[in-house]
C-alpha cells in the first residue's frame, strides 16, 4: 500500500494529469514498470493488458515511457583505449635483489666473504645434538681455558760476558734454541686444545653470557687496537713536524749566512771605494 | 568454445593470470561505460575501471562464487562511484565533445544513416547525457543498470541492497523526470514527440 501510494506521487511528479486519475487500485505503477520492461508474470501480463485496454492514461504513460527509453539507446560513452592488464609484481626474493643492487660488486664480495668466515666458525664451535636428555648446545666458545702442559723448567739463560770464549757462546746459543722450540711447541699444543669442541653442554642463558663476554672482550680489543693506532698516527706527526723544523731552521740558517756574507762584501766594497 | 566468468575465475584463483586478463578483456568495455554514465567524465570513468579490476584481482580469493562475476565487478565498480561523488561533492558531468567532424560520422553512420539523421542521434544522446546527468544518484544508477545492462529487477535490488519496490519506484520516477527534461529540451517535438496511444 506504501508503495502504491510512493507511484502515486511519482506518476503526478511525472505527468501529474495522467496519475491524478489513476485508480490507485487499477493503475498500478508497479505493474506498469513491470510490464514496460517485460518483467510481468504471465497473469499479470493479462491482467495489465486488459486494463490497459480501458485506461487510457496508462497506456499514454506506457507509450511517452517506451519512446524515453528508446531516446536512452542514442546516449553512447567515448571509446575508450584501454591499456590496463595485470601482470605479476617481482617476486620478494627479485625485490630483494634489486634493493641490494645499488652496492658494488666488490662490496658483496667482501660481506659474501665475511658471511662465510662468520659461519664457518660459528659451525666449527658449534654442535647441536638431540638425544634423550633433550637439544644439547656444545660450544668451544664455553671451553675452559685449557690448561696449559706443566712447564718444564727451562735451562736458565746466564748472561755471557762480552769477552766470552766461542764454547760459551756455542752453549748460550744451544740453550735459547732449545727454549724457542719449547716454546712453539707448548703455543701449538694450546692452539689445538682451544679449538677442539668441549664436551661440557651448555644452557641458553650461559650461551648469552659467553656471547656478552666475548663481545666485550672484542670492544675492548677494537678500543685497544684504535688507541694504539692513535698513539703511532701522533708519534708519527711528532717527529714529522720535528723534522720539518730541523729543516726550516737550517734554511734560514743558510739564509742568514748568505745575507751576512752579502752585507760583508758590499761594506768592504764601499771601504774600498772610499779609500781611493 | 570460450571459457565462462566461472571457469575463468577458478583459474585465476589458482594463479592464471592469462585468465584473470581474458575477464578484464571481457568485461573492461562494460565496467568503464557503467562508471562512465554514473559519474559522466571519461577519465576517471577510466581510473575508476581500473581500480575496479585491480581490486578484483586483489580480493579475488575472498570471492566464493556466491554471485556472479559481473554482479560481483559492478558493486565494485558503484562503491568506487559512490566515493568518487562523494570525494567531489557534485553532480556527474554530461561530457560532449563541442565540435561534429562530418568525415568521423559518416564512418560511425549504419549503412541506411544519412548524416542528418546521425547528427539528430548525437544531440539527441547529448540531450539524454545533459538529462541523465540531472536525476538524483539512486535513480540513474538504477537506470543505468537497467536499460544499459540488462539487469533484472532483482539483480539491481541485490546490487543496491534495497527493495525489490524501491528498485521499481526509483525506474518509474527517473524515467518520469527524464522524459520530462527531454520534451522541455524539445526532443519530444524534434524526435517524433507526442502521445501515442
Amino acid at each position: 500500500m506504501l508503495e502504491s501510494r510512493a507511484f502515486s506521487e511519482a506518476g503526478r511528479t511525472a505527468d501529474g494529469r495522467a496519475a491524478a486519475f489513476c485508480d490507485m487500485t487499477m493503475c498500478n505503477k508497479e505493474q506498469l514498470v513491470g510490464y514496460l520492461y517485460d518483467e510481468l508474470s504471465a497473469p499479470e501480463r493479462t491482467t495489465f493488458e486488459a486494463h490497459l485496454a480501458t485506461c487510457s492514461e496508462c497506456r499514454a504513460e506506457v507509450s511517452g515511457l517506451r519512446r524515453t527509453r528508446q531516446h536512452l539507446t542514442t546516449w553512447a560513452p567515448p571509446e575508450p583505449e584501454f591499456t590496463f592488464h595485470i601482470v605479476r609484481g617481482p617476486s620478494p626474493a627479485a625485490a630483494k635483489r634489486r634493493f641490494f643492487g645499488f652496492l658494488p660488486q666488490w662490496a658483496m664480495a667482501a660481506a659474501a666473504g665475511l658471511l662465510v668466515v662468520a659461519g664457518a666458525a660459528a659451525i666449527a664451535n658449534l654442535e647441536l645434538r638431540y638425544g634423550p636428555e633433550g637439544v644439547v648446545v656444545r660450544t668451544g666458545w664455553s671451553a675452559p681455558t685449557a690448561p696449559s702442559a706443566p712447564a718444564t723448567p727451562a735451562p736458565a739463560v746466564q748472561a755471557v760476558p762480552v769477552n766470552a770464549s766461542s764454547e760459551q757462546w756455542k752453549a748460550a746459543v744451544q740453550v735459547l734454541a732449545a727454549r724457542l722450540d719449547e716454546l712453539e711447541r707448548a703455543r701449538s699444543t694450546q692452539t689445538v686444545k682451544a679449538s677442539m669442541p668441549m664436551s661440557a653442554a651448555i644452557t641458553a642463558p650461559e650461551l648469552r653470557k659467553i656471547l656478552t663476554q666475548s663481545e666485550a672482550r672484542q670492544r675492548e680489543e677494537m678500543a685497544l687496537q684504535v688507541a694504539q693506532l692513535w698513539k703511532d698516527f701522533s708519534a708519527a706527526r711528532v717527529t714529522d713536524f720535528a723534522r720539518l723544523q730541523d729543516v726550516v731552521g737550517r734554511a734560514q740558517g743558510v739564509t742568514n749566512q748568505q745575507l751576512r756574507q752579502h752585507r760583508e762584501s758590499i761594506e768592504s766594497l764601499y771601504r774600498v771605494s772610499a779609500q781611493r | 568454445m570460450a571459457s565462462t566468468d566461472e571457469e575463468l575465475v577458478a583459474r585465476s584463483r589458482g594463479g592464471d593470470l592469462d585468465s584473470f586478463n581474458q575477464l578484464v578483456l571481457r568485461w573492461e568495455r562494460p565496467i568503464y561505460a557503467l562508471a562512465y554514465r554514473v559519474i559522466g567524465r571519461e577519465e576517471d570513468a577510466r581510473d575508476v575501471a581500473q581500480e575496479t579490476f585491480l581490486r578484483a584481482f586483489r580480493a579475488l580469493s575472498g570471492f566464493k562464487g556466491q554471485a556472479k562475476f559481473s554482479s560481483w565487478l559492478y558493486r565494485i565498480t558503484l562503491n568506487l562511484c559512490r566515493d568518487w561523488i562523494r570525494r567531489e561533492r557534485r553532480a556527474p558531468v554530461a561530457q560532449a565533445p563541442e565540435g561534429v567532424d562530418l568525415v568521423e560520422l559518416a564512418s560511425e553512420a549504419e549503412p541506411a544513416e544519412s548524416i542528418e539523421d546521425l547528427v539528430a542521434r548525437r544531440e539527441l544522446g547529448r540531450a539524454v547525457a545533459r538529462a541523465m546527468a540531472m536525476l538524483p544518484e539512486e535513480q540513474r544508477t538504477a537506470i543505468v543498470l537497467k536499460e544499459y545492462h540488462g539487469l533484472t529487477f532483482q539483480e539491481i535490488a541485490d546490487l543496491l541492497d534495497c527493495p525489490l519496490s524501491t528498485v521499481k519506484t526509483r525506474l518509474y520516477q527517473g524515467l518520469g523526470v527524464l522524459r520530462k527534461q527531454l520534451a522541455h529540451a524539445g526532443v519530444e517535438s524534434i524526435f517524433g514527440g507526442g502521445a501515442h496511444g
